[in-house]
């Protein structure tokens, strides 16, 4: 089960509880899909949020 | 989005205070499908009002340790905590589409005391379909 994925954006809920975030967007959501390798919130999974690259190619 | 204690979630605060019982060592948390993407159960809802999901396609409801829960703090309508996320499995089925979570006594589907359930907070209704994988936070919130 891809539950953590390493270096995948994280929040902190005042406590020391790291929850995980939207991939895309950033936003803490009650509900997350998994696309791939990331968490999308609902909305940017809709959108079709693609991952940033890393290494553009000229 | 709405979220609400039934009558049956109250309960079970009004038996732990004043009338110091013991509370649970552990919640399940699960998915509706009644209702809408920002509307919950009456206060008279039991199980079988919020339509969950069928128990099928691995859909199962997901323990909440009661340790898993942060700190209280200050909301919108009261205070609330959220609990460490929740990783279903993976669907190999059609789940349905979902409108929230309920967080219930048990860990059988469709049965039990159903003590709270929301709408997500994007409140959009989400189709949970073959191979979709979903992570959810527990929420609770106490309205003052």
């Amino acid at each position: 089960m891809a539950a953590e994925i390493n270096g995948h954006p994280v929040a902190e809920l005042g406590n020391g509880m790291l929850v995980t975030v939207c991939a895309s967007c950033g936003k803490l959501r009650t509900i997350l899909f998994l696309d791939r390798d990331r968490w999308l919130c609902t909305a940017c999974r809709a959108e079709g949020k693609t991952k940033p690259s890393l290494y553009p190619v000229a | 989005m709405a979220e609400i204690f039934p009558n049956e979630g109250l309960d079970l605060i009004y038996g732990l205070a004043p009338k110091g019982g013991t509370g649970p060592a552990n919640t399940w948390i699960g998915l509706f499908t009644a209702y809408t993407a920002s509307t919950v159960g009456s206060s008279a809802a039991t199980v079988t009002s919020w339509t969950e999901c069928a128990s099928a396609g691995a859909y199962a409801r997901q323990t909440i340790s009661s340790a898993s829960w942060g700190t209280v703090g200050t909301t919108q309508s009261g205070r609330g905590s959220a609990a460490a996320q929740v990783t279903f499995p993976t669907a190999t089925a059609v789940w349905g589409t979902v409108n929230g979570f309920i967080v219930a006594n048990g860990a059988t589907v469709n049965a039990g005391t159903v003590w709270y359930g929301a709408n997500f907070d994007d409140v959009t209704a989400v189709a949970i379909n073959t191979n979709d994988v979903i992570k959810v936070t527990p929420t609770w919130v106490y309205t003052g």
